[in-house]
């Protein structure tokens, strides 16, 4: 079975990536070595970004993230917990930064709020009571597993393949072109061959590795994120520190916990990943800041993500500091790869990931995952040969005292079965 | 890359030098002028425990990694007539760091020069930076703004 593209990577700009593509009519894989949002962006910190936090340092990341922002929120509302933000200024630091805050606000076109104190300490009672100033910015919270499985399950109804347990392990070149991708099976632990015309590298912080198995020469410095989970919610609205982006200075309400992240530790191996207490400890100093009670909340557990930074041919200097790059290389001329990019972008890098993929097949047609309702705000959409079982299961939470944190099981259940149906459709069962 | 960087540099201020000297020795007083610190514990009078952020700049790719917190202990080691010398011993982004800084005064009446040389060695893991971002400079500035920043609020 040849393939039109072979997308490699199951985290959002993978599975974003292959829905623009199903959606354009192509014929697409995705390969993902464990499972669908098993890596860095189903270890995010929750927070899908308003762009405040980077209207100073990143004006340009700020934009995307506003709009993706609004995209997401639209697209996957099933997902999306519009829960607000506020930043906080707890010392005179913080204070000084208002104004060139504020400034990047205007310049970014994010909407914003000045919160008269006493006002937001009744809206948020955990606030720090001596916090001396409050912008509220429409930052959103979003559930990161449940946005990438009904994206995949999107891209699956659309089309694609989607092939979990698939870890690439090489390629095969002949002259200037990759004719196909070698993968282990990681259930039934034979090497497989796939075929595609054009491959896309979407492997995040193991993107070095599989650019390296194509003869890029790619240079890799993985950077660790600790989250910490705190078993209460303890705000309605995401907590920023009012300061340049720094480590320990956001706090997530997710669901019925609270997150605080993160930091940032280089690190030698992604997967290889081991979280200090010193890290834990200082997180909850810094948070603490924002919200004293953090200091007494029980600490559930603590989980890290890791951020890739790359330096590969063709994304050198300034543009390789910007949020995420999409890259064409020479040789071989069919692999397009991406680095960098957050998760609140996710879809806007599978866009142009698509855009540089319909180049080089010569297509000409425009994405659509802008306007694209994903799967599972309505649950009753029929999946082809669904098990009645399944759809028993899923319909079953429906009135029940469980039915939104059934959710993320039912989508759990079909994309179970959308992965083993993939795989019966490539023939590798 | 060598694991050591070594910078200096030097500059006046209008200080007489016995001010300076007994300002720059007072440990704990001089901790609340290293800039961008968070917080700190005085250990002994020689010692002292602190957390301050450092400004790693726009050129790091990576937004968490612009701003990062460090955890050190500041310890004044030596003082020798008119020479000064500090061990900072600490982490920073997961990576040992480690600093000599040697300051010394001169100059009569109102008036004090100050010459600073610092050797830092950096961990295993900040060293990978240097593939990435030029790690020279990037000490270099941070050296100078914290030397400078320092005599700034000694002299305010």
């Amino acid at each position: 079975m040849e393939f039109d593209v072979a997308v490699i990577g199951g985290g959002v700009n993978g599975v974003f990536t292959a829905l623009d593509l199903a959606l354009r009519g192509l014929k697409v894989v995705l390969l993902e070595r464990g499972i669908i949002g098993g890596g860095t962006s189903g270890r995010m910190h929750g927070l899908l970004h308003s762009g405040a936090r980077y209207v100073v340092t990143d004006p340009k990341a700020a934009v995307e993230c506003a709009e993706e922002n609004r995209v997401i929120a639209r697209i996957a509302p099933h997902v999306v917990d519009d829960a607000g933000g506020y930043f906080v200024a707890i010392t005179k630091d913080d204070l000084d930064f208002q104004d060139e805050f504020i400034s990047g606000l205007r310049r970014a076109n994010i909407d914003y709020k000045i919160v008269d104190v006493k006002e937001a300490i009744r809206e948020e009672p955990n606030l720090n009571p001596e916090v001396k100033a409050v912008i509220e910015v429409p930052d959103k919270v979003v559930y990161a597993r449940e946005l990438l499985m009904s994206a995949a399950i999107s891209a699956y109804i659309e089309g694609t393949l989607i092939i979990q347990g698939a870890e690439v392990v090489g390629f095969d070149i002949n002259g200037n072109e990759i004719t196909n991708v070698r993968v282990k099976d990681n259930v039934k632990g034979d090497v497989k061959h796939v075929d595609a015309r054009v491959f896309v590298n979407a492997a995040g912080p193991w993107a070095g590795r599989v650019a390296g198995m194509a003869g890029i020469n790619v240079d890799i410095m993985p950077t660790m994120g600790v989250m910490v989970v705190y078993r209460h919610r303890l705000t309605r609205r995401v907590i920023n520190r009012m300061r340049p982006p720094s480590d320990g200075d956001i706090l997530v309400p997710y669901g019925s916990v609270s997150i605080m992240g993160t930091t940032a530790v280089i690190i030698e191996d992604p997967d290889n990943l081991t979280i200090a207490k010193d890290d834990i400890d200082f997180l909850t100093s810094e948070g603490s800041q924002m919200v004293p009670a953090l200091t007494r909340e029980p600490i559930v557990r603590a989980y890290a993500s890791v951020r890739p930074l790359i330096s590969i041919p063709g994304a050198t200097g300034r543009e390789a500091t910007r949020d995420f790059m999409v890259v064409r290389h020479d040789k071989p001329g069919n692999l397009v790869s991406v680095i960098g990019g957050k998760f609140t972008t996710g879809r806007l890098v599978g866009e142009k990931l698509a855009d540089e993929v319909s180049r080089v097949l010569g297509i000409n047609k425009a994405s659509r995952t802008r306007d694209y309702t994903l799967f599972g705000s309505n649950l009753s959409i029929d999946i082809k040969d669904l098990d009645q079982e399944v759809v028993s299961i899923i319909k079953s939470f429906r009135g029940s005292v469980d039915e939104e944190r059934g959710l993320i099981v039912s989508l759990s259940l079909i994309l179970q079965h959308i992965a083993h149906r993939s795989r019966l459709l490539i023939g590798w069962s | 890359m060598s694991s050591e960087l070594h910078y200096s540099g030097s500059f006046t201020v209008s200080k007489s030098p016995n001010e300076v000297l007994n300002f720059i020795t007072d440990l704990p007083r001089a901790i609340t002028c290293i800039p961008n610190i968070i917080n700190y514990e005085v250990l002994s009078k020689d010692r002292v425990k602190a957390r301050f952020r450092v400004d790693l700049g726009n050129e790091v790719p990576i937004a968490e990694l612009r701003r990062i917190t460090t955890d050190a202990t500041i310890e004044l080691i030596n003082q020798s007539g008119n020479e000064v010398r500090y061990r900072v011993d600490g982490r920073a982004a997961g990576s040992a760091i480690s600093i000599l800084l040697t300051i010394r005064i001169s100059g009569s009446g109102n008036d004090s020069r100050i010459d600073w040389d610092a050797t830092a060695s950096l961990g295993r893991l900040l060293q990978m930076m240097s593939r990435f971002v030029n790690i020279d400079s990037l000490v270099k500035r941070i050296s100078e703004d914290t030397i400078h920043g320092f005599i700034e609020c000694l002299l305010r």
